[in-house]
């Protein structure tokens, strides 16, 4: 099990810690509730050092992104970043990413923990001449800083205006001599930012933001967190046996570009399952795996439900056979001992 | 925290014996296992069971977990405050956070529960 440069922090605060994507990860520190609310009301920070980077150099390097990740990250501006997927030749999703443009021949890919090393594997295969690949995963330290004070949090420490700074866009800051790639980005639905540095200052950043204001905030609080803004996450909304256009997130794919997987995904015909949100009104929550029935048929499975902390009632992702995949269709969850109704809805649940 | 003078089960619940009537909770231990409550279904009053039933469900943010009837009996009262706290399990799980009172129960079968000390050596093993 790894473990981040963070784990005697997170031991210190009370975390308490459980494997996740083959990481020893702090799931919560006072509650997930409290965490939940800290970062939707003030401003807390999350250890995503876990999480793989990649950089990807070379004249070719525009056009190597472009072959590899199903957005048009190849061509966006230097100061952008960029979500989209990792696609198989069969157009499965491999992962999901962010990419950022660095510099004109130069890219930083941020991967998910578990996918890491065969996202890696997988690149180096479909490498292109004159670009090179590296992994810098390990010197790499990442933190979020979550919620609507995370912007004046972030002035203060650092000294620098973020006024100016989009939604998907990036700038590097200084902190003694250390480089910060800061970008406004997030898995929270909230006003957020990520930074990414040198995993030798990981230490003294976590203690001053955390000084500064920041709640810790655990696994359980980012789970709640992205649920609530409808962010999938990979390994149970998406995964290696599922397409973009079952997870419903074709507007991440591009239709003015070939990749790798485009032929397919874009000839593709109607998908027998696509993914859906349910809303109940109750605090009882469905959970991955559990049966979705209509009229006592089995329709469908959930893939994460959890209660809103932010809404009072509880929620979820679920996957349904197509023609029911609508909002205002009504559900039931089979929990085992007990039937829960629920209706599928609009997304995000949460709307800001 | 595992008060004297309660009964303790494997499925980390408590029983306290009151004029022949037992209240059921479950432990400080379970409450933080299982981190913030959100939601405490409980069963319905005169609802009759066996040792062994699935009698209510505690849920937090990431799970939910049966709560199994330690010994056989009738539903006499619930923690209707519950309904709309259930975080006083978390806060309070010996006192405030009881779940249910139950009667009818056989004295004898208290005997194959565990003691204080006994349920501290099982959380501490």
């Amino acid at each position: 099990m790894h473990q981040t440069p963070l784990n005697q922090k997170h031991l210190n605060l009370g975390a308490k810690l459980v494997p996740f994507g083959g990481w020893e990860m702090p799931v919560q520190y006072e509650g997930i509730l409290a965490e939940h609310m800290a970062t939707r009301t003030k401003v807390a920070i999350f250890d995503i050092c876990h999480m793989g980077e990649f950089i990807v150099e070379g004249p070719a390097a525009s056009q190597f992104v472009d072959l590899v990740v199903s957005s048009k990250a190849g061509t966006q501006k230097v100061g952008k970043c960029k979500y989209g997927f990792l696609l198989s030749e069969e157009a499965k999703i491999l992962d999901d990413l962010i990419t950022y443009r660095l510099d004109d021949n130069k890219f930083m890919m941020v991967v998910n923990a578990a996918t890491t090393s065969s996202d890696y594997s997988w690149l180096e295969q479909n490498l292109i001449p004159n670009v090179t690949l590296s992994d810098i995963s390990k010197e790499t330290a990442k933190l979020d800083v979550q919620g609507p004070e995370s912007q004046s949090l972030l002035q203060n420490v650092f000294n620098i205006n973020l006024n100016d700074l989009g939604y998907f866009s990036w700038l590097y800051i200084n902190f003694k001599n250390t480089q910060i790639l800061l970008s406004r980005t997030g898995y929270t639905g909230e006003l957020g930012y990520e930074l990414y540095f040198d995993v030798k200052i990981v230490e003294e950043l976590w203690d001053l933001i955390i000084a500064s204001g920041a709640t810790p905030a655990g696994l359980g609080a980012r789970d709640t967190l992205r649920l609530e803004a409808a962010l999938p996450l990979y390994g149970q909304e998406v995964d290696n046996t599922l397409t973009p256009k079952e997870a419903n997130l074709m507007r991440f794919v591009s239709k003015k570009k070939e990749y790798i997987g485009s032929n397919i995904l874009l000839e593709m015909g109607e998908v027998p399952f696509t993914l859906v949100g349910f809303a109940t009104d109750v605090k009882r929550a469905a959970r991955h795996d559990h049966q979705v029935l209509i009229n006592g048929e089995i329709v469908g499975r959930v893939t994460s439900g959890s209660i809103a902390p932010s809404l009072g009632y509880s929620i979820g992702f679920a996957y349904v056979k197509t023609p029911f995949a609508k909002p205002g269709q009504e559900i039931e969850i089979n929990l085992g001992k007990k039937i829960l109704a629920a209706k599928i809805v609009e997304l995000p649940f949460l709307k800001k | 925290m595992v008060p004297e003078n309660l009964y303790y089960t494997e499925e980390h619940e408590w029983i306290r014996i009151e004029d022949g009537q037992a209240t059921l909770g479950i432990t400080d231990h379970a409450q933080k296992e299982l981190g913030d409550i959100t939601y405490v279904e409980l069963p319905d009053i005169d609802d009759e069971f066996d040792s062994g039933d699935d009698i209510a469900v505690v849920e937090s943010v990431k799970a939910a977990a049966d709560v199994y009837a330690p010994l056989s009996g009738i539903i006499t009262e619930v923690n209707e405050g519950l309904e709309d706290e259930p975080e006083l399990v978390n806060a309070s799980p010996y006192e405030k956070g009881w779940i249910c009172k139950f009667s009818d129960f056989d004295e004898n079968d208290l005997e194959d529960l565990m003691s204080p000390q006994q349920y501290k050596d099982f959380i501490e093993g």
